[in-house]
C-alpha cells in the first residue's frame, strides 16, 4: 500500500494532497485571522508576492535557501520516503521533496498547510502530502519512512493549547501545557522512531539548551525569560511560576542531554553537529568533534549597528563585553558544548 | 563526516560542505535548490571543465562532476585542491608576489585571441585562488561564461579588488607602490599591445564598466547583495585618481 492509500484509509481528503485526521490546532507565527486572510490571498497571488506584500518578516523564514542547509548531513540518495513534522509553511519541506521521493508534511495548523500544498503546485512538486493532525498522536505508519525531520518542533511538543505566536509572550497567559515535559518530548520521539522503518533516519534541530549567550542572559526564545533553559529544570520552574504563572515547559536540551533522550527513545546511534549561529539559518555546521577556533567573529558577536547612531557607553560596553565572552568561550576555549544549536542524526 | 563551510554566501544562493572520508581523503560538496544556485552551479561545472582543459590538467577524472540531481535540485563534487588561500585584507602590497603569479596564470591559461570575447571567471579574487608550491590553482566558477568578456577583465578586477581592501585599511589612500603593482601587471597584461586601448588609459573604469554594462550576469546577485563586488564601491572621484596615477605610471615603464 502507497501512502496516499494509507492516507485514505485513515484520514479525510481536504483536496488533491491535503488530508485531515479532523483535530486541527494551531501553531503559528500568524494569528487565526491573518493566516486565513494570507490563505484567502493565494486565490490571486502566488505565496511569494503575498508573503513579500503582506508578512515581509516571514519571507526568509518561509524561502531562504540558507535553510535546507543541514538537510545534507542526512546523506540522501534521492529514493527516500520522509516525513516532516511539524512542517508549517515547508521550509524544510519543499528543498527536502526536491531532494528524495516522496514528502509526507504533517502539521496541526490547516492554514499553513494550504499554503504549502500551493507552494508545492508552485514549484512543480508531485511528491509532497500534507496531513492536518497533532504529531504527538501520530503513529499510524509503523515503519514506513526512511527519513523523519523534526526542526524546531521538540521544544514545543509539551504545549498542549493553540499558540499565536505573537501574542503567546506574556505574563499570567491561560495556556495549556503537560505536565511532564521531558515525559512528552520522549514519547513524541518514541513515535517518530516507530515510523521509520529499520536503518532509518532522523533530523533533529534544537537551540542549545547550555549555549553560551544563554549564561550571558539573552533571552530563551521560547519561553522570552532570561537564563531560564540553563538553571535546573525545577529552579527554571519556579523562575516561570513568578513571571508568567506557569512552570517551565519549553524544555531545551545539551548535545549530551539529546543523545541521552535519542537513545531513550529507542535511537540506536547520533551523530551531533555544532551549528552557527543557530539551526534555522546555519552558517556552519560542524561536527560536534569539531574545532570552533576557525569560526567566522561576525557569526557569533553582537553587531555594532550604524556607526552614527550613538548608544549610551552602557550598551557600548555591554556589548564588548559579550563579545569578549562569545570570543573566550569559541574561538580560545573551543567550548563545544556551548554550541548556539544542535543538529542531530539519529539512526533506528 | 561532512561540514556546512559556506552557506548562500554574497547573495548565491548555494551551499557548500567540506566532506572528509575516513582515509583522510577531502572532497568539497556544493548544493543548489533553487533556479539560481541551480544555474550558477551548472556554469560551476562548465568553468571546472574549461579550466582543466586549459590548463592540461593530468587528472584523470574530472576536477567537478555532478554528485546528484532532482526536480530542482543539483549537487555536484568538486575535487579538494590542496596549499593556502591569501588574506585580501591585506591589499596588494602584502600579496604582491601571489598578485604575480595569478596574473602570470591569467596570460597562460586564457586564450590570447577570440572573436567572440574572452571566457569570464566572474569573480576572481585573492578568495578564490589556492597557491601549493608556488602554483596557482582558481577556484569559484559559479559566474563562468566561455566568452563575452573583454582581454584581461578578471585580472583587473583581482587587482582592483585588491587594491579596494588595502585602501580601505588605510583610509582611502593609494600609495605609489600599489600604483606601481597595478601598472606592472597591466603592462604584462597589454604584452603585446593589442587589448582595447580602455585597459591602460582608464583600467578601473574600463574594469567598473563591465560589471554596470553586464550586471544580468551575476544574476540576481548584485541587487541581491550590492557589497558583492568591492570595485563597484570606488567613488568617482577615486576611480579619476587612481586611472590617472596608474596610466601615468604605464608611460614611465
Amino acid at each position: 500500500m502507497n501512502i496516499k492509500e494509507e492516507l485514505r484509509g485513515c484520514s479525510k481528503e481536504v483536496e488533491g494532497n491535503l488530508f485531515t485526521l479532523g483535530e486541527e490546532g494551531y501553531w503559528s507565527n500568524l494569528n487565526r485571522d491573518e493566516g486565513k486572510k494570507l490563505v484567502g490571498l493565494l486565490q490571486r497571488m502566488t505565496t511569494k508576492e503575498a508573503i513579500s506584500k503582506y508578512h515581509p518578516d516571514l519571507f526568509d523564514v518561509i524561502f531562504s535557501a540558507k535553510r535546507p542547509a543541514g538537510l545534507e548531513m542526512l546523506g540522501l540518495s534521492g529514493d527516500e520516503a520522509c516525513v516532516d513534522c511539524g512542517c508549517m509553511w515547508g521550509a524544510l519541506t519543499i528543498p527536502l521533496a526536491k531532494r528524495c521521493r516522496h514528502v509526507l508534511g504533517i502539521d496541526q495548523t490547516m492554514d499553513s498547510l494550504k499554503f504549502l500544498n500551493k507552494r508545492a503546485a508552485e514549484e512543480g512538486l508531485d511528491n509532497i502530502d500534507l496531513l492536518c493532525g497533532d504529531i504527538r498522536k501520530v503513529g499510524i505508519f509503523k515503519n514506513r519512512f526512511d527519513v523523519a525531520i523534526v526542526n524546531g518542533v521538540l521544544e514545543w511538543i509539551p504545549e498542549e493549547g493553540s499558540i499565536e505566536l505573537k501574542s503567546y509572550f506574556g505574563k499570567f497567559s491561560q495556556k495549556r501545557y503537560a505536565a511532564d515535559p521531558g515525559r512528552q518530548q520522549m514519547e513524541f520521539l518514541k513515535k517518530v522512531h516507530q515510523n521509520l522503518k529499520a536503518g532509518g533516519k532522523l533530523y533533529l534541530a534544537i537551540e542549545n539548551r547550555f549555549d553560551a549567550k544563554m549564561f550571558l542572559g539573552i533571552n530563551d526564545p521560547h519561553a522570552n525569560m532570561p537564563l531560564v533553559s540553563v538553571l535546573p529544570r525545577a529552579l527554571a520552574s519556579c523562575v516561570s511560576f513568578m513571571m508568567l504563572g506557569r512552570p517551565y515547559v519549553n524544555w531545551l536540551y545539551s548535545f549530551n542531554g539529546i543523545r541521552s533522550l535519542l537513545k531513550r527513545s529507542g535511537f540506536s546511534a547520533v551523530e551531533l553537529y555544532m551549528s552557527f549561529p543557530d539551526y534555522r539559518f546555519p552558517e556552519r555546521i560542524i561536527p560536534y568533534t569539531g574545532s570552533l577556533k576557525d569560526i567566522p567573529e561576525d557569526l557569533i558577536y553582537l553587531k555594532s549597528g550604524n556607526a552614527n547612531n550613538k548608544k549610551p557607553f552602557i550598551k557600548k560596553a555591554a556589548r564588548k563585553i559579550y563579545n569578549g565572552c562569545q570570543w573566550l568561550t569559541y574561538k580560545f576555549l573551543n567550548i563545544r558544548r556551548a554550541a548556539p544549536s544542535i543538529i542531530a542524526i539519529g539512526y533506528k | 563526516m561532512i561540514e556546512l563551510i559556506r552557506n548562500c554566501s554574497h547573495g548565491s544562493e548555494i551551499s557548500t560542505y567540506l566532506a572528509a572520508g575516513g582515509a583522510g581523503e577531502k572532497r568539497i560538496f556544493k548544493t543548489a535548490s533553487t533556479p539560481c544556485g541551480i544555474e550558477n552551479l551548472n556554469r560551476e561545472i562548465e568553468g571546472w571543465g574549461w579550466y582543466q582543459e586549459a590548463i592540461g590538467s593530468s587528472a584523470g577524472h574530472p576536477l567537478c562532476r555532478i554528485a546528484a540531481q532532482g526536480k530542482g535540485y543539483l549537487k555536484i563534487e568538486i575535487k579538494f585542491i590542496e596549499g593556502r588561500k591569501a588574506d585580501y585584507r591585506c591589499g596588494l602590497e602584502k600579496n604582491v608576489d601571489i598578485i604575480r603569479k595569478a596574473v602570470s596564470h591569467y596570460c597562460e591559461t586564457w586564450p590570447r585571441s577570440s572573436s567572440a570575447g574572452f571566457p569570464l571567471h566572474g569573480d576572481l579574487s585573492i578568495d578564490n585562488i589556492i597557491v601549493n608550491a608556488g602554483k596557482v590553482t582558481i577556484i569559484d566558477w559559479e559566474h563562468f561564461s566561455r566568452d563575452g568578456a573583454p582581454w584581461a577583465y578578471d585580472a583587473l578586477h583581482l587587482l582592483f579588488e585588491t587594491l579596494w581592501f588595502g585602501m580601505r585599511r588605510r583610509g582611502g589612500r593609494i600609495t605609489p607602490q600599489e600604483v606601481d603593482i597595478i601598472a606592472e601587471n597591466i603592462d604584462r597584461l597589454n604584452a603585446d599591445n593589442r587589448s582595447d586601448p580602455g585597459l591602460t588609459k582608464f583600467p578601473l573604469r574600463f574594469t567598473r564598466g563591465f560589471i554596470d554594462g553586464n550586471a544580468e550576469r551575476w544574476g540576481n546577485q548584485i541587487s541581491v547583495f550590492p557589497c558583492k563586488f568591492p570595485v563597484c564601491d570606488f567613488t568617482a572621484a577615486e576611480i579619476s585618481e587612481i586611472d590617472g596615477k596608474v596610466s601615468e605610471a604605464l608611460k614611465r615603464i
